[in-house]
């Protein structure tokens, strides 16, 4: 019982929400802060992204002053930039028709369940809701800290920190799916068919 | 949805004589079941949780109005536009005036309960407007013009067959049985759909009194759309689907989740936090809560009743089922089926309308048992045959039976003619009775040589 008593904790909660997340069809990978770059790159060419769309949250904002995102790098097609508020000459059928028009979406989460495999995003935290649904694939970074043992102890958390009562919360469990038809599992019916988390230590 | 309750004996045999519709649900309770239990039977505290929500609905059933005003006040507070609706015929009136108020051509709509109960799109549609179903199972049933037979699986009674079918004649696409196909098939359509749409339409599974906020749970992430991509949301809410906090959600998701679709979570549960904020690229410029009474303040002068107010939708209690299993969803003749339908039809309909309903079970107390809000639900079907049989409404072969079987039995004298003359006719006619309808699927026990009554006499003595 070595290992377990000197595992690191936040890992061991890693462990679990991984593989819950596969149970559910979903992938999750942890990486060093150094390799987030390649890492996400790799699933990028995975997913065979041609056009992209990026919300720069704050954890996301360095990577844009190193211009990860060009079009030039990743010769994609189309690269959708949304910035914590919407510019001044917002237009919001443009904005929609470019979500739509994704082929993936990259964002960060507010938290992770690790029981469940759970990935948590506060109500207006994110200033765009449709960035989470529009697309069929879904990159979703978070950080190891982020991670809670289960839902039950996640609002335990925004109860102490006072936070709970104001708070509206969204919980994406897996990719979009249906058993409508005779109970056949199908992934992707309306919103991501593909959900990827990437865990900075 | 226009109710068929009252033909429900009549309608009977159709049902069991359709073998598709029967495979289709034994197949898809049976799957349920087994995954329900696995998720469930991991949680050590499952009893003291299932207790817990239960306190937690005894209260807001026993205040519910004030809860309501306070749900209303902080909703407000949102910047969500709050309607009161006292029945059906009123809330689709106050959805149509805001379909007019902000222009509305076509609406996108997710699964809801409640907007089947009040006929909703029935109503829209009559008035001019598109209405859309957005969840697969709601979607084909739309295009084949077909009510749900399930909570959570509207359309588990149809065979790949079917639909496959269905899509072919209604969307003029090659004919295809494969489900993947169909599913990319609707997909497709229907996101054309919700990119034109002008309103979206859900309805609540937890509306949080603390915030004003709804939770909708999901599968499919057509919901977080009909709720995200419209000008224009409305959701409409049952007056009893309040929870105290949004921390209660970690107590209720769970017990829903699990004993739904035995998913730990699902895969959407979205919350409704008010229109778009000026800083915010998308959401709803506005949007409206309609809530619906349609009947549901009349259980709270029952003190028995008022529990079946606790329902938090899950659909257990139906896959659970052995008449559910058997005659299926449609059988029930309206919106809610199974153990609860049986138990809150005749309430919502009227003992006349809806009364048969009660009988349909075997009060083998497996509904009571797998409810994770813990209604007592055998016996409340109980409760609800007195009430039929005390209004006079007992169906008129039973009531003589049952009044001739009293007389019998508070007479030793006659009970002993009577066994007598069975045991007789037994004899001669050398089989046993034939009960019109009952032997069609039973058999008749054999009289026994003896009554008991003479067994005792002749034993009784024997153990001293
Ligand atoms: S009565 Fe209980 S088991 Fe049946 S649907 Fe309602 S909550 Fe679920």
């Amino acid at each position: 019982m070595k290992d377990t008593a000197t595992m690191n904790p936040a890992k061991t909660l890693f462990g679990r929400f991984q593989l819950e997340l596969a149970n559910i069809k979903g992938d999750a990978v942890m990486t060093k802060p150094a390799d987030l770059i390649s890492t996400t790159t790799m699933l990028l060419e995975r997913i065979k992204a041609r056009k992209l769309a990026v919300y720069y949250s704050p954890l996301l904002r360095d990577w844009r002053t190193e211009g990860v995102f060009s079009v030039e790098k990743f010769s994609m097609e189309d690269v959708y930039e949304l910035e914590e508020t919407p510019p001044a000459d917002f237009d919001p059928q443009t904005h929609r028709d470019r979500l739509a028009g994704s082929d993936v979406a990259i964002t960060t989460a507010d938290y992770l369940l690790a029981d469940t495999g759970t990935i948590a995003f506060r109500g207006h935290s994110q200033p765009s809701k449709l960035v989470t649904i529009l697309s069929p694939a879904l990159i979703i970074l978070a950080r190891m800290e982020q991670i809670y043992p289960d839902i039950r102890a996640l609002h335990a958390h925004l109860e102490s920190e006072g936070s709970s009562t104001a708070s509206s919360i969204a919980y994406y469990t897996g990719p979009s799916r249906t058993a409508d038809i005779e109970k056949t599992l199908v992934l992707g019916v309306h919103g991501p068919k593909e959900l990827f988390v990437v865990v900075v230590e | 949805m226009q109710s068929k309750t009252k033909e429900f004996k009549k309608e009977l045999p159709r049902h069991l004589d359709n073998d598709i519709m029967r495979r289709n649900i034994a197949k898809a309770t049976w799957l349920s079941m087994q995954k329900r239990e696995k998720v469930v039977t991991e949680i050590d505290d499952w009893e003291a949780r299932r207790e817990e929500a239960h306190l937690i609905k005894k209260d807001i059933v026993a205040n519910l109005f004030d809860y309501l005003d306070q749900f209303e006040a902080r909703a407000k507070q949102q910047g969500i536009v709050v309607h009161r609706a006292a029945d059906a015929a009123e809330a689709n009136k106050i959805a149509e005036q805001i379909a007019r108020d902000h222009d509305v051509k076509s609406i996108v709509k997710s699964k809801s309960m409640l907007t089947e109960e009040i006929d909703f799109n029935k109503h829209m549609i009559g008035k001019g407007f598109e209405v859309i179903e957005t969840d697969l199972g709601e979607y084909i049933l739309q295009l084949a013009d077909e009510p749900p037979s399930h909570l959570t699986g509207p359309a588990v009674h149809m065979s790949r067959v079917e639909i496959a079918k269905v899509f072919h004649e209604q969307l003029g696409i090659d004919y295809s049985e494969d489900p993947e196909h169909l599913t990319i098939t609707a997909r497709n359509l229907l996101r054309d759909k919700f990119l034109e749409a002008d309103m979206g339409v859900t309805g609540a599974n937890f509306a949080i009194i603390e915030n004003g906020g709804v939770a909708v749970v999901e599968n499919e992430g057509n919901a977080r759309m009909c709720m995200t991509l419209p000008r224009i949301h409305v959701a409409i809410i049952g007056i009893e689907r309040m929870i105290p906090r949004v921390e209660d959600l970690g107590l209720f998701l769970p017990l829903l989740c699990r004993s739904a679709t035995g998913q730990k979570l699902t895969s959407f549960i979205s919350m409704i936090d008010g229109p778009r904020k000026p800083n915010e690229y998308d959401g709803p410029e506005s949007v409206h809560y309609i809530l619906v009474d349609n009947g549901r303040s009349g259980f709270l002068e029952d003190e028995h009743m008022k529990e079946a107010l606790h329902c938090i939708r899950c659909g257990a209690c139906y896959n659970t089922c052995p008449v559910y299993q058997n005659i299926g969803g449609h059988a029930y003749g309206w919106v809610y089926q199974g153990p609860i339908g049986a138990v809150i039809t005749p309430q919502l309909l009227g003992l006349e309308a809806a009364g048969s309903l009660p009988f349909a079970s075997s009060l083998c107390g497996s509904c009571s048992e797998v409810c994770p809000v813990k209604i007592p639900l055998h016996h409340l079907l109980l409760y609800q045959r007195n009430r039929v049989v005390k209004a006079g409404l007992a169906p008129s072969m039973e009531k003589t039976a049952m009044n001739q079987f009293v007389r019998v039995g508070k007479s030793p004298k006659t009970m002993g003619r009577l066994g007598k003359a069975g045991r007789f006719f037994q004899r001669l006619l050398g089989k046993k009775a034939y009960v019109p309808g009952w032997s069609k699927s039973r058999e008749f026990p054999e009289i026994a040589e003896n009554s008991f009554r003479k067994w005792w006499r002749d034993n009784k003595n024997d153990e001293d």
